[in-house]
């Protein structure tokens, strides 16, 4: 990607990071390596560490709630799930992401 | 293992400023990641390099809640009212154990001269009592340390000017040994409300400055200008050679330039001349506390001031670059 792609790319992800975490958990829960792993993999983070403190914020605000469950040797795994404020804002976030996606493939098609 | 604790010690710091439940929160997520990927199989430094750098992590830490002000400030008044009471101990033994107090004896000539010796110390001639009342200080600072938040403003403020009173009202007797003590009572609550408000701009900044490199034109105008004829003269000169030297030859007129320097770059607003500025204050009250007789209280003063101008311009200077708003 070249550095003008790379800043726009950043921008974009940004502000859609924070719905695809509850667009991956509207379908199951998860624990933050897997979460982390899944975004990197789609390109959607640059590094897995910048996840942690948006799961933070997100939880605070209610969007997301945690649940410990004891793993191997009794060692707790936090995993991560969506609440019912979560599921609202994913819907109005589907409405918008439609809306904005129809109008900006619009005007490129029509400039390009 | 060690790797993975030094990079989560390192996290913890960069996240300072954030609120401690969100630090917590964090942190407690990036041990279970460690974990995770350990089970995995994946090598702890691959680990490290997929989870990004610290300062990433900070930098969106931030990004998310936004400088904390509260935790900023609260951590910034710990500092400095900590070292307040750390100054009164210090103090406090010294004035009791160490320092001798100085009695007049006269020579006994004809012209009745007299002269100051060093006798023994108020520890040696009050016992035990003495002990009690120079940690009076000390407890007066660590009182806004264990009130209430919501009560801190008024019991910082009337122990801080408590202190004040004692040192000023003390003349040249043991309690003006403290006033440091009262500036760095001030300096912490000031620094408190300042941090928690509008934040320290340059006219803040400038007036540190002016308080920093004051005592130095002071100083120039008391002994002249070395390079303007005057001659750095030495208080030994007005003793006629039995007094102690004030230090303002070579080496103290370096010490002077050097912090005039270090006013300039904090009014500039970096933020390790504060920490330059504190080091040489800490020196100058040290030397002060153990040199005896009159250099003494300018010594504890001078660097008392310096300490406190340095270490409120350190703990309250901006940390680091703030991070951009997503302007392309």
């Amino acid at each position: 990607m070249t550095e003008s792609a790379e800043r726009i790319a950043t921008n974009l992800r940004k502000g859609v990071l924070e719905f695809c975490v509850l667009g991956l958990l509207a379908a199951e829960e998860r624990y933050g390596l897997e979460l982390a792993s899944d975004l990197q993999r789609r390109g959607l983070i640059a590094s897995e560490g910048s996840l942690y403190p948006l799961l933070a914020r997100m939880r605070d605000g209610g969007l997301v709630e945690t649940r410990v469950v004891a793993v191997g040797g009794g060692r707790p795994r936090k995993y991560y799930t969506i609440t019912g404020a979560g599921r609202v804002q994913l819907e109005t976030f589907a409405v918008v992401w439609r809306t904005v996606g129809a109008e900006v493939d619009t005007i490129i098609e029509g400039a390009t | 293992m060690n790797a993975e604790k030094s990079y989560l010690r390192s996290v913890e710091r960069m996240l300072h400023g954030i609120r401690s439940e969100h630090r917590a929160s964090v942190l407690d997520d990036l041990r279970g990641h460690f974990a995770d990927a350990e089970e995995a199989g994946r090598p702890v430094d691959e680990t490290i390099r997929g989870l990004g750098t610290p300062r990433q992590i900070a930098e969106r830490a931030v990004e998310e809640f936004g400088a904390d002000a509260d935790a900023v400030s609260e951590q910034a008044w710990r500092l400095l009212q900590g070292a307040a009471i750390g100054m009164a101990v210090l103090i406090g033994v010294v004035a009791a154990f160490v320092l001798p107090s100085t009695t007049y004896v006269s020579q006994g000539g004809l012209d009745g001269t007299e002269v100051m010796i060093p006798s023994s110390t108020p520890f040696e001639d009050l016992g035990l009592a003495v002990a009690l009342i120079v940690l009076i200080p000390a407890v007066l600072a660590a009182i806004p340390m264990i009130v209430p938040r919501r009560s801190r403003t008024l019991a910082a403020a009337v122990c801080a000017a408590v202190l004040t009173g004692a040192s000023l009202v003390g003349g040249f007797m043991l309690g003006s040994f403290f006033l440091p003590v009262a500036m760095l009572a001030w300096a912490a609550l000031i620094v408190w409300h300042v941090l928690r408000g509008r934040g320290f701009g340059l006219g803040w900044r400038i007036a540190g400055a002016a308080l920093t490199a004051l005592p130095m034109l002071g100083l120039l105008s008391l002994f002249g200008f070395p390079f303007l004829g005057g001659m750095p003269r030495r208080y030994a000169d007005y003793s006629e050679g039995a007094g102690p030297s004030l230090g303002l030859e070579a080496g103290g007129w370096l010490i002077g330039l050097i912090v005039v320097a270090l006013a300039v770059l904090i009014a500039v607003g970096w933020r390790w001349p504060g920490w330059t500025l504190a080091v040489i204050g800490f020196v100058v009250m040290a030397g002060g506390l153990l040199s005896g007789q009159l250099v003494t209280l300018l010594g504890i003063w001078l660097g008392g001031l310096w300490l406190t101008v340095g270490l409120a311009h350190a703990v309250s200077a901006r940390r680091g670059r703030v991070p951009k708003a997503d302007t392309p």
